[in-house]
């Protein structure tokens, strides 16, 4: 009796692990995919492109190009009064927006806006847009 | 009361018992034995493959840079966590850190079978030279 009642605590402690992992695992897949359609779909306004966007349907978004809309790392490619465009490892463009709450360092040290140059790798950190940008609360400047 | 076993020699039932227990202990040796070194070649062949598929994963993820980032904005830690969070998970290999864990994972029972097991696996060696 007493291992038959051990065992069914340690089944349903697996099987709430399992379901925890799961809802993440769900959570996590939807974010990214919800990002990525919504970066898709607005690649032409955001950075000129085709007039459809760069994918028709979401269906043909290759999974595993689906991209995080919180953290990013990448190469700065143009800079703009309020935003920045990076380059990412996979070659995709980000737009990032900048507001008067993001951090900007440049290793420990606060930097301004204006000291983000062309070519430096950043890592940001920061909350999905409703127009696949990324709305920056952290810019670190990668010093290589 | 006459029983089948009546005209048989002194001990040549226990040395039966005795024969069938050895070759039943024989058989189990083989079979673990055989379970080691399955075990064994699945994780030395797979080892270098998933732990240089991991390695490559994770520097490709870049989610070294926002653990990083984590461990440097613990005063910020407030204002940035949930996004922090997300970027970790959103970004970690999950695929290759799976892999590499399983495979880790057998590698560490082999060894264990191994040393919980050594004193059948070496005497079945003995036993066949």
């Amino acid at each position: 009796m007493k291992d038959f009642l051990k065992w069914i605590i340690v089944s349903l402690v697996l099987f709430a692990g399992f379901i925890f992992v799961l809802g993440i695992g769900i959570k996590i897949g939807s974010e990214k995919a919800n990002f990525s359609c919504m970066w898709a779909g607005n690649y032409r306004n955001n950075f000129a492109g085709p007039r459809q966007g760069v994918v028709d349907n979401v269906k043909d978004f290759p999974a595993q190009s689906f991209m995080s809309g919180h953290g990013v790392f990448g190469k700065i490619i143009e800079t703009d009064d309020d935003s920045i465009v990076i380059k990412t490892d996979s070659d995709y463009e980000r737009l990032i927006l900048v507001d008067k709450n993001t951090i900007i360092k440049l290793v420990q040290e606060n930097v301004s806006f204006k000291d983000l140059k062309v070519d430096q790798n950043v890592v940001i950190i920061g909350g999905p847009g409703s127009t696949g940008e990324i709305v920056a609360k952290l810019i670190r400047v990668i010093v290589q | 009361m006459q029983t089948y076993f009546e005209n048989v020699p002194n001990g040549l039932f226990e040395k039966i018992i005795l024969a069938i227990k050895k070759e039943r202990d024989l058989r189990q040796t083989r079979r673990i034995l055989f379970s080691f070194l399955f075990l064994l070649i699945v994780s030395v062949s797979t080892i270098p493959a998933s732990t240089t598929y991991f390695i490559d994963q994770w520097n490709s993820s870049r989610v070294s840079y926002f653990i990083a980032e984590f461990f440097n904005n613990f005063q910020n830690i407030g204002f940035l966590w949930q996004e922090l969070t997300f970027s970790i998970l959103e970004s970690a290999p999950i695929l290759a850190m799976t892999l590499f864990v399983f495979n880790l994972a057998v590698a560490v029972f082999t060894i264990r079978l191994f040393l919980y097991k050594k004193g059948y696996i070496l005497g079945y060696f003995s036993h066949k030279n």
